[in-house]
């Protein structure tokens, strides 16, 4: 069983965010080099994170069955999130943290994408605008708990 | 005559003797510039080693959904790092991607590029340090080794 901070428990959406609330991943030691994080360790949209509000940075490495007992945790602000993405056509996209609680995990939360002229609709841009937001967000990343061997 | 015929004698084995010198100093220059290749060769064969390890990942491999590389992705970085093995451009690691694909990354200090072969055929590549932006580029058919020469000019400025 999950720790009981995690569970849900009918608890309700929670879509305030402040800027310095701190977001969490668990990575692969492969995606590390010298505390830099290779872009490709981001999917984009929908990236899966933790929010600070409502877990701890080990919780993200929470399983049954220990698969990630080596695994690390990356955390970025809210804030090192690019808010606007523009593709080479000039379409505008926002990016922003919506949390999606799972009842195992109530701080799941992910990185969504909208048209900026068509809000309330999910979209996903081109994969150089991904790439370009993939990499945006690595330099905004820090090691919060080291994977290890 | 015979003063003639024992000059060009002289002569041919002088030929010889320097055409001998010459392969001699042509064996020692291949065998040194194989000697100072040799870790690249062996870093690269890590490299490939890695790349075929990737083979073996299965969907979720990073535990968030992604999909493991798939014969394109993968078949295009191998090429691809032939090309930088002709060239003697050690990247600094190859990892799948979470988008489904595969990255071969070059990282200097702050500055950072990587090629990314994604399963949908599409290839991107980029480039940024900690004071630049990223700069995205689609990476067309036929233009990889443009790709490499800018990557390589990115770490040499």
């Amino acid at each position: 069983m999950p720790p009981e901070h995690l569970l849900r428990n009918g608890r309700p959406e929670d879509q305030a965010f402040d800027a310095d609330e701190l977001l969490y991943r668990r990575y692969i030691r492969e995606h590390l080099h010298n505390d830099k994080i290779v872009d490709a360790h981001f999917d984009f949209p929908r990236t899966s994170v933790n929010r600070g509000k409502y877990s701890q940075p080990e919780d993200v490495l929470f399983s049954e069955n220990g698969q990630f007992e080596r695994w690390g945790v990356l955390e970025f602000p809210v804030s090192g999130i690019p808010a606007i993405l523009q593709d080479a056509q000039g379409e505008r996209f926002v990016c922003f943290p919506a949390h999606a609680p799972l009842d195992s995990n109530y701080g799941h939360t992910e990185i969504a994408c909208e048209r900026e002229r068509q809000r309330g609709e999910p979209a996903i841009p081109g994969p150089a605008a991904r790439k370009k937001f993939r990499a945006m967000l690595s330099k905004q990343v820090r090691v919060r708990i080291p994977a290890t061997d | 005559l015979l003063a003639g015929i024992a000059s060009e004698a002289i002569t041919r084995r002088e030929e010889v003797e320097r055409q001998n010198r010459l392969d001699y100093f042509g064996d020692q220059l291949a065998a040194f510039n194989y000697f100072m290749r040799l870790p690249l060769i062996a870093t690269f064969g890590e490299v490939n080693r890695k790349l075929q390890e990737m083979r073996t990942l299965v969907r979720d491999w990073n535990s968030y959904g992604a999909e493991s590389p798939n014969e394109t992705s993968l078949n295009r970085a191998a090429q691809t790092l032939t090309q930088l093995q002709d060239r003697l451009f050690v990247p600094t690691k190859i990892v799948p991607s979470s988008e489904g694909g595969v990255a071969i990354c070059f990282i200097q200090g702050d500055r950072y590029a990587d090629i990314e072969f994604l399963n949908t055929g599409e290839n991107l590549a980029v480039t940024y340090s900690e004071a630049e932006e990223p700069n995205v580029w689609s990476i067309e058919d036929g233009m990889m080794e443009l790709t490499i020469d800018r990557i390589q000019r990115h770490f040499i400025r």
